[in-house]
């Protein structure tokens, strides 16, 4: 049973019958049934019962075992995989031919100052995401908004611009 | 609900049916299906990855016009399995001066970074991990990931060419993310949710490639550019440093960053079909005639989901394994001066006519959209073509050296 | 002690642990990647309390963009990302002392909020936070002068950002 989502309607975010049709929240809308009824496992409940949501857990334990995962061949690897080191096979890696001067490198700033435009532009989209979900409901004024917005930033890029920080000299 | 019907409902309710003869909590009940949930759906990710990794090799040698792997099992389709057991016993080098904590975590948080995308991909209206109401930032929130898996990798490692090919990588995959971002606003507002779920369900009329077609190129080119592959590979140039920020890896930890790449690659396909092309629905309506109600049963939906993502990975390997590299500098003018303004012109553009095409009737509206998109392509080449007179007018006109020669004549 | 509550310590002693780790670290590169992990923690409390735009949004511009800013600026400044020298000054017991007594006083502070031990009133069912977040920034009766304010400010950060800039090439 899934639930049709027209795009005029306000998605449910807590609604029982999305739950239901979900990978594992429908188990747990039944555990929850189930353990009611019995109503000996007050604790059960107040446990189940903390407004933790489910989605959350679901993703911490999907991080937990994807960090698991990666590593297991890791281990595997670590035990099966002949291991002897010598100083040449662990000598750093140049074409080939002995290192020459130190492994550091003259940083350009202009890495610094692609990164500083990608924040602003950055902190800009994420701004726009809870405004691009209310068009559907709100008057035309609104988009209105949303264009002075993005017309602010846009002045911003074009001074950018102008002033040569997106050039990679 | 029957198994057809809801397969991975019917299949957990039956478990949790056992569990709580079992006596056991049910917290702990929950969580232990969330594990096995969570198990089931991350070994399918890995044996799609194990197989992507035969279609690539097959996909490039017909590309340049060889036959590829096919000697070891029929059709070379056992090749994989032979890599992943020649990567599991290399010798795992470590490079001298390299900072061991930091070099081991970086292969693992770029699986990672990649994994964790599974959990709000959704294989069909009643197969998937969660429905997060934030979903598309989460996709952007795990590419986060990735990018600081790869400074990890290139400064840990103590060599300057893995120096050098991560900061570039990272430059490159930090500024594409802004058109990709700008562009992830655009099926936000055609379907009024960030939920992923609710995006594809809100395709069931028209997919959103045809409203906006543009999104769908700048989307494509952005998710390339993110993804670190050709033509936006020079980080990895293989002609150039080497093999970029892992140089100076061994073993299976190169494993994970290679196939790590490939289910990227491919779930950015997925992605594509989810957020453009209908995701596991999508046929126009076409599932709610009786004679094509067979194309609501979850396994078809998967199946589908699945060669739509197919669809898109095999653009992005076309476009691979056609187009030269680019230049770092050409890399980032044509994301900071072109990408950056158009999607911003395409936002704007869809976010006013959504608005305003709304109350006509819907052949009209998607008339509409389209055309708007059309009318912008165009009048961006027309300019581009202009810059580009402009440009070669300006290398044409007599420099001021050939006037000194005739004048030294 | 709910789970909530087990999981809430966990994340701050998460938070709080990766900070001192931060500013006693030697190896400045490791600093900022024990930022990170704090910076995460941070996240996985906004996750707890069902912010879940806070909560990527978090994952997304702090770890995705000021760490990698933090990061760049660390590699170009520093020949040597190693610091060398006291790692604590002369008489660091006042300071030290003057903390633990601020400490106490917004403890004892916090503790006697009327309300302190209330939990949370739940979220109403069917309200969607990012929508009625949206709802509140472009209202003309809520939050819409800040949301166009704050673009001036980014636009001012970026003149900023690029003026330093300028100064530095020459």
């Amino acid at each position: 049973m899934s639930v049709e989502h027209g795009p005029g309607r306000l998605r449910n975010y807590n609604d029982n019958n999305s739950k239901s049709s979900g990978l594992i929240t429908g188990a747990f809308n039944i555990l929850y049934g189930k353990i009611c009824a019995s109503c000996s496992c007050k604790t059960t409940l107040w446990f189940l019962g903390a407004p933790m949501q489910n989605e959350w857990l679901y993703i911490g334990l999907f991080l937990v075992i994807g960090i698991i995962v990666p590593v297991v061949p890791l281990v595997f690897a670590r035990l099966v995989a002949p291991r002897k080191p010598n100083p040449i096979k662990q000598s750093t890696y140049e074409c080939g031919i002995e290192t020459v001067g130190d492994s550091w490198v003259q940083f350009k700033a202009q890495y610094y100052i692609f990164a500083l435009v990608f924040l602003v532009f950055d902190v800009e989209s994420v701004f726009l995401f809870p405004w691009a979900l209310t068009l559907k409901q709100l008057p035309l004024f609104v988009v209105l908004e949303g264009v002075l917005f993005i017309g602010i930033l846009v002045t911003g890029l074009v001074y950018a611009w102008r002033k040569g920080m997106l050039e990679w000299v | 609900m029957t198994f057809w019907n809801n397969p991975i409902n019917f299949i957990s309710t039956w478990l949790t049916g056992v569990l709580t003869g079992w006596r056991l909590p049910a917290a702990l009940s929950t969580i232990l299906l969330y594990v096995v949930g969570i198990t089931v759906l991350i070994i399918f990710a890995m044996t799609l990855d194990i197989g992507l990794v035969w279609i690539e090799r097959k996909v490039v040698a017909r590309f340049q016009d060889r036959l590829g792997p096919n000697r070891i099992g029929p059709f070379g389709l056992i090749q994989p399995v032979a890599d992943i057991i020649k990567m599991v016993i290399k010798e795992d080098i470590t490079p001298d001066g390299a900072d061991k904590i930091i070099y081991n975590i970086a292969p693992v948080l770029a699986a990672t970074s990649v994994i964790v995308l599974w959990a709000i991909l959704p294989l069909a209206s009643t197969i998937y991990g969660v429905d997060l109401n934030v979903g598309l930032l989460y996709i952007v929130a795990a590419g986060a990931l990735g990018t600081l898996a790869i400074i990890m990798a290139g400064w840990s490692s103590n060599n300057k060419y893995a120096l050098l090919g991560a900061f570039r990588m990272v430059s490159n995959m930090i500024s594409y993310e802004i058109p990709m971002v700008i562009i992830l606003l655009v099926p936000t507002i055609l379907a009024n949710t960030m939920s992923v779920r609710g995006i594809t369900q809100a395709q069931t009329g028209m997919w959103f490639a045809i409203l906006s077609p543009l999104a769908l190129l700048i989307f494509l080119i952005s998710a390339i550019a993110e993804l670190g592959r050709s033509p936006f590979d020079l980080n990895e140039a293989e002609s150039e440093i080497v093999a970029g920020f892992h140089i100076e890896y061994t073993g299976m930890k190169f494993g994970w960053f290679y196939a790590g790449e490939l289910l990227h690659a491919f779930t950015f396909g997925g992605f594509m079909a989810i957020l453009f092309f209908g995701g596991y629905g999508g046929f126009f309506g076409l599932e709610k005639l009786a004679f094509f109600s067979w194309l609501n049963i979850p396994f078809v939906q998967a199946l589908v989901f699945i060669a739509k993502a197919m669809f898109g990975y095999w653009v992005i390997m076309w476009i691979k394994y056609s187009v030269p590299r680019i230049r770092i500098d050409h890399m980032l003018a044509f994301n900071w001066k072109f990408l950056v303004p158009l999607s911003l012109v395409v936002l704007v553009n869809t976010a006013v006519l959504n608005k305003v095409l709304i109350f006509l009737p819907s052949w009209l509206y998607v008339l509409g959209m389209f055309g708007s998109n059309l009318v912008i392509g165009f009048v961006t080449v027309e300019i581009l073509r202009a810059y580009g007179r402009k440009q070669r007018k300006a290398e044409q006109k007599p420099g001021p050296q050939t006037q000194t020669q005739e004048q030294a004549l | 002690m709910t789970a909530e509550q087990i999981i809430f310590l966990l994340t701050g002693a998460l938070v709080l642990g990766s900070a001192i780790m931060v500013v006693t670290v030697r190896n400045l590169l490791h600093a900022a990647l024990w930022l990170v992990a704090s910076l995460f923690g941070v996240a996985v409390l906004y996750a707890i309390l069902q912010a879940n735009f806070l909560a990527v949004v978090q994952v997304v511009v702090y770890i995705g963009a000021i760490a990698i800013l933090f990061i760049f600026a660390v590699m170009l400044t520093r020949r040597e990302l190693m610091e060398k020298g006291r790692q604590t000054r002369p008489n660091w017991w006042i300071p030290a002392l003057l903390g633990l007594l601020l400490l106490t006083g917004l403890v004892l502070l916090i503790l006697n909020i009327p309300g302190i031990n209330r939990t949370a009133a739940a979220l109403p069912v069917g309200l969607d936070t990012v929508q009625a977040l949206g709802t509140a920034l472009v209202s003309p009766d809520a939050y819409v002068l800040p949301f166009e304010v704050a673009s001036v400010l980014m636009l001012a950060a970026l003149v900023g950002a690029v003026y330093v800039a300028t100064v530095d090439k020459k």
